[in-house]
């Protein structure tokens, strides 16, 4: 079993949750962060980090 | 501080980690087929995956909660269990140790002791270490069911039978290999959560250059020079001159020395994780892979509880650290407020997911330690041996059982105790650093006996017990803080008294087993092999890896690494 794999579907699965989370949680004044929506740009963070994680588990 | 109301899209991802936590154990569950494999993973786990177990089990409650309270607490000094304990200490066992755990084919840090002393040393370091897991991990499980209770009204008794109960299933069907890869999971878990949490609070105090100027003023308002809560090293002239009450001696030598050392190269929770290597060569790399992430790791814990200093300090700020009832800060608290205070609903999900598998993650090293050191330690050793593989097999699945059970009745039981993280360090003091001058003499010095080692031990542990009794924190009064015996001397602070108490376990353990190994019998050179440095070939074969996979070359790098970090925060 490729640990890798488990990995990146866990990263992206969360990252997916996160990028929803933008549009279906409520907005607060604590979801900015340096102008960004912190869920948006850290979902689209760990969606990159799990696809890499996938990519390179699949090379081999 | 208010209950927090979680949005459902928080628990969708905390149910998804549970799923994938759940389903490596059900993954690996048809390839549990004798003991071997699932008390030592078979020894068949690649370096990296190690070496992020090996650091991802200790990354339990105390680490990531009380890592952050420390920085509330003491500032940057802090990183010391980093910079100059945890960091130099995985160099050590890398290097020079792990050549004799592994080499030895011993399955676990008590086996090593019978193979290299006798058994009386094996019985007695089994017995103290499976005492001190079932401990461990029952304090990980109260604190993880105080927290959810406390943070988000959660009932305290569901919350500790759930985490029990998770990993209770994953241990049980994918024994140590289960453990170890959801150890790697938790590790991206636990940085993908927490990093954000540093992020914003930085945006939030204005970044690294203001947090240094709120904090200068923080340690002048206390009393301090403007450096106390930003510079490691600089205020380390006196124990009044710093937050943590120490001195640069005591610094070195009880936390970077002893109680480091004690707990990285000896304690089997953490060698377990590089003894389950696929080969010498990935065992050395297990602990020096982990070193990597684990110097930096004073940014994603200790960072946190600094920012929330200079945030609680600010008048008309986001938060101020709570009191107890006792008047005094619970520092305690700080993870909790800054997710309260930072994270949506969505990122507060990730949050607690991190906070609980940070929980889980400690709990299941402790209780894979302690299924190996009973099975094979105690059970076979002492209470059923010759039986078949397939018998242990079954007894470390059982034992798997009753150290979960015993971990949930230790988790009531630490309801009793009023500081429990003090107690949990003054245990490590009394067991871990006697322990580490019995390993470093066994290991390096071939007159050493096991009688020498026996009375050692248990001279160590009295004399850790004898300077508690006679030692108090200031603003303590006598009792579980010590001065039970008469308070003849005083520290700053527990921390101080813990490091102090290290320093005389470690002194006493030594120099009673040098005394005692010169008046009796040492074993003959033959059956030293493997045990000792002066009759073991040391690994051949490193000359003709590339420079940069190296076990020495490697170390020398990291030991460089963190002396730059020393110096950049010194």
């Amino acid at each position: 079993m490729d640990l890798r794999l488990i990995i990146g579907r866990m990263l992206l699965a969360i990252g997916l949750l996160l990028v929803a989370a933008t549009k279906l949680a409520p907005q607060t004044v604590r979801t900015q962060l340096y102008g960004m929506n912190l869920n948006f740009a850290w979902g689209v963070l760990l969606v990159v980090a799990g696809t890499l994680f996938l990519f390179t588990a699949r090379r081999k | 501080m208010p209950i927090i109301e979680l949005h459902w899209i928080d628990y969708a991802i905390l149910l998804t980690y549970f799923a994938f936590v759940l389903g490596i154990g059900f993954a690996l569950r048809r390839s549990m087929n004798s003991a071997e494999e699932y008390l030592m993973s078979g020894r068949s786990i690649p370096a990296w995956i190690a070496g992020l177990a090996f650091l991802s089990a200790n990354l339990g409650a105390q680490e990531v909660m009380g890592m952050a309270a420390s920085g509330a607490k003491y500032g940057i000094a802090t990183s010391h269990f980093y910079w100059a304990g945890a960091v130099p200490a995985m160099v050590f066992v890398g290097v020079f140790m792990m050549p004799f755990y592994y080499g030895s084919r011993a399955r676990s840090a008590p086996e090593y002791l019978k193979l290299r002393f006798d058994e009386k040393t094996r019985a007695f370091n089994a017995l103290t270490f499976a005492g001190m897991t079932v401990m461990s991990s029952g304090i990980s499980l109260y604190a993880m069911g105080l927290l959810l209770s406390s943070l988000f009204g959660w009932n305290f008794d569901a919350a500790i039978a759930l985490a029990a109960m998770i990993v209770l299933v994953y241990i049980l069907l994918g024994g140590l290999t289960s453990a170890i890869y959801n150890e790697v999971l938790q590790f991206f878990l636990i940085c993908a959560g927490f990093l954000p949490l540093v992020l914003v609070g930085l945006e939030r105090v204005g970044g690294w250059s203001q947090l240094v100027v709120r904090l200068e003023e923080v340690a002048r308002s206390r009393g301090y020079v403007a450096g106390a809560y930003t510079q490691a090293w600089a205020q380390m002239s006196s124990p009044q001159a710093n937050p943590m009450g120490i001195e640069w001696f005591g610094m070195a030598m009880g936390l970077g020395f002893v109680l480091s050392f004690g707990y990285w190269c000896t304690d089997f929770l953490v060698v377990q994780r590089a003894m389950a290597a696929d080969s010498m060569l990935s065992a050395r790399r297990t602990p020096l892979i982990a070193a990597i992430p684990k110097m930096l790791f004073p940014a994603l814990v200790i960072l946190p509880g600094m920012i929330a200093l200079a945030i609680s300090a600010t008048p008309g700020e986001l938060f101020t650290l709570p009191l107890k009832a006792d008047g005094s800060v619970n520092y305690d608290m700080t993870i909790p407020l800054m997710l309260q205070a930072f994270f949506p609903p969505g990122m507060l999900g990730l949050g607690l997911t991190a906070l609980m598998a940070s929980f889980m993650s400690g709990m299941a090293g402790n209780v894979t330690a302690f299924n190996t050191v009973w099975t094979y330690d105690i059970y076979q050793a002492y209470l059923k041996p010759n039986q078949t593989d397939g018998h242990y097999l079954n007894v470390g699945r059982l034992t798997t059982v009753f150290g979960i059970l015993a971990s949930w009745g230790a988790a009531y039981a630490a309801m009793k105790f009023n500081n429990i993280m003090d107690l949990l360090q003054l245990v490590f003091a009394f067991v871990n650093a006697p322990l580490f001058a019995t390993f470093l003499l066994g290991m390096f010095w071939a007159r050493t006996t096991g009688h020498g080692a026996f009375w050692g031990l248990l001279s160590g542990t009295v004399g850790a017990a004898v300077h508690h009794g006679l030692s108090l924190p200031a603003g303590a009064v006598a009792g579980l803080k010590g001065g039970w015996l008469g308070a003849v001397t005083s520290y700053p602070s527990e921390m101080a008294q813990n490091f102090w108490t290290a320093i005389w376990a470690f002194a006493v353990c030594l120099t009673v087993t040098v005394g005692i190994s010169l008046v009796t019998r040492a074993k003959p050179a033959r059956e030293l092999e493997g045990l000792v440095y002066a009759y073991t070939k040391m690994p051949e074969g490193d000359a003709s890896l590339p420079w940069h996979q190296r076990p020495g070359t490697l170390g020398l790098l990291i030991l460089g690494a963190v002396l730059a970090l020393n110096l950049l925060f010194w």
